[in-house]
């Protein structure tokens, strides 16, 4: 079935209030881990700084894949 | 004239109206709980009195009720590939539900359940522990090797593990965060707009006045594009689980 303009419409909304919340979760959970890693070992900031970098990578991880998902998904359309 | 701007986000307080604790849980009823309960009964009244007679050429209302049910319908099954017909029910419980919730806060003096992460909290909490149980129903405990992805070099897993983890974690957290965060910042902003409008001078009331016209539209649109993607990403989370890895 061909992709009705409606569907299309949806989709980027679906896209564009998806990515925005997907990097700031994951750091705030980073650093949610990291401190309270930090106060389990008495090692502030070092976790606090190192899980903020995890967070952010993990954040990034999660935008790349939506977009091979997203990628796939528009191939197979245009292919059936 | 003053401008008082707790009246933006006064309407986001919970009362408690009657303390009840059973055990270590806490039951009192307050707005969010009286207002949560309101807007199932309204839903399931809608839903009802919809299909009260239904005929073979719908009525109006039955029509409304079944081009939103096969909207849900088609999005389920186009997102949980193989089983989609199954989780139908479930996620139109949970739009219908979420919709009730976020339309309820626009009638005025009402409460928006859905503006406390609380409530969308345990909403999100919810599916994805619904899914990592269809996880380790399917693949048994082994879906955990997800989280050091193929091909990667063993130096590497140090790094990689934490986020694989942290980025399936954010799932729940993104889920709940963005329902909770339109809400809450749509009514701000309708707050700030009704009171700038009431201090303005009588001669430019009609500005910001308009506006928030324009914006209880926005705020309609909203409360269902948001029903929307609370159960497209529900909907996406558990086809996860399902899939063979």
């Amino acid at each position: 079935m061909p992709s009705l303009k409606q569907d299309k419409q949806l989709h980027g909304h679906q896209w564009g209030l998806r990515v925005g919340t997907e990097i700031v979760a994951s750091t705030v959970i980073g650093l949610t881990m990291g401190y309270f890693i930090d106060q389990w070992l008495h090692t502030r900031p070092i976790f606090l700084i190192i899980f903020a970098f995890f967070g952010l990578a993990a954040g990034f991880l999660n935008l790349y894949h939506l977009m091979v998902i997203d990628m796939q998904k528009s191939s197979e359309d245009d292919s059936s | 004239m003053s401008l008082d701007m707790s009246g933006t986000i006064s309407h986001f307080e919970v009362v408690i109206y009657q303390d009840l604790h059973l055990g270590p849980l806490d039951i009192s009823i307050s707005n969010t709980s009286v207002f949560t309960w309101l807007a199932v009964f309204v839903v399931i009244a809608v839903l009802r009195l919809a299909y009260l007679h239904p005929k073979i050429i719908p009525g109006y209302a039955q029509l409304l009720v079944e081009t939103l049910y096969d909207f849900i319908a088609r999005q389920t099954e186009g997102n949980i590939h193989r089983e989609g017909k199954e989780y139908i029910p479930l996620m139109f419980t949970i739009f219908t539900f979420i919709l009730g919730c976020n339309l309820i806060g626009l009638v005025p003096g009402a409460f928006t359940p859905t503006s406390q992460l609380a409530v969308t909290g345990t909403l999100a909490i919810g599916i994805f522990s619904y899914a990592i149980w269809v996880r380790v129903k399917r693949h048994g405990w082994g879906f955990f090797r997800a989280f050091s992805p193929q091909g990667v070099p063993p130096i590497l897993l140090p790094l990689m593990v934490p986020i694989e983890f942290i980025s399936f974690l954010a799932r729940p957290v993104t889920l709940a965060l963005r329902l909770f965060a339109n809400m809450t910042a749509g009514h701000t902003a309708l707050g700030v707009l009704a009171v700038l409008g009431l201090a303005t001078p009588w001669f430019a009331q009609w500005l910001p006045l308009g506006f928030t016209v324009v914006q209880i539209a926005l705020e309609l649109m909203i409360a269902f594009i948001q029903a929307y993607i609370f159960v497209i990403l529900s909907c996406v989370y558990i086809d996860d689980a399902l899939a063979d890895h």
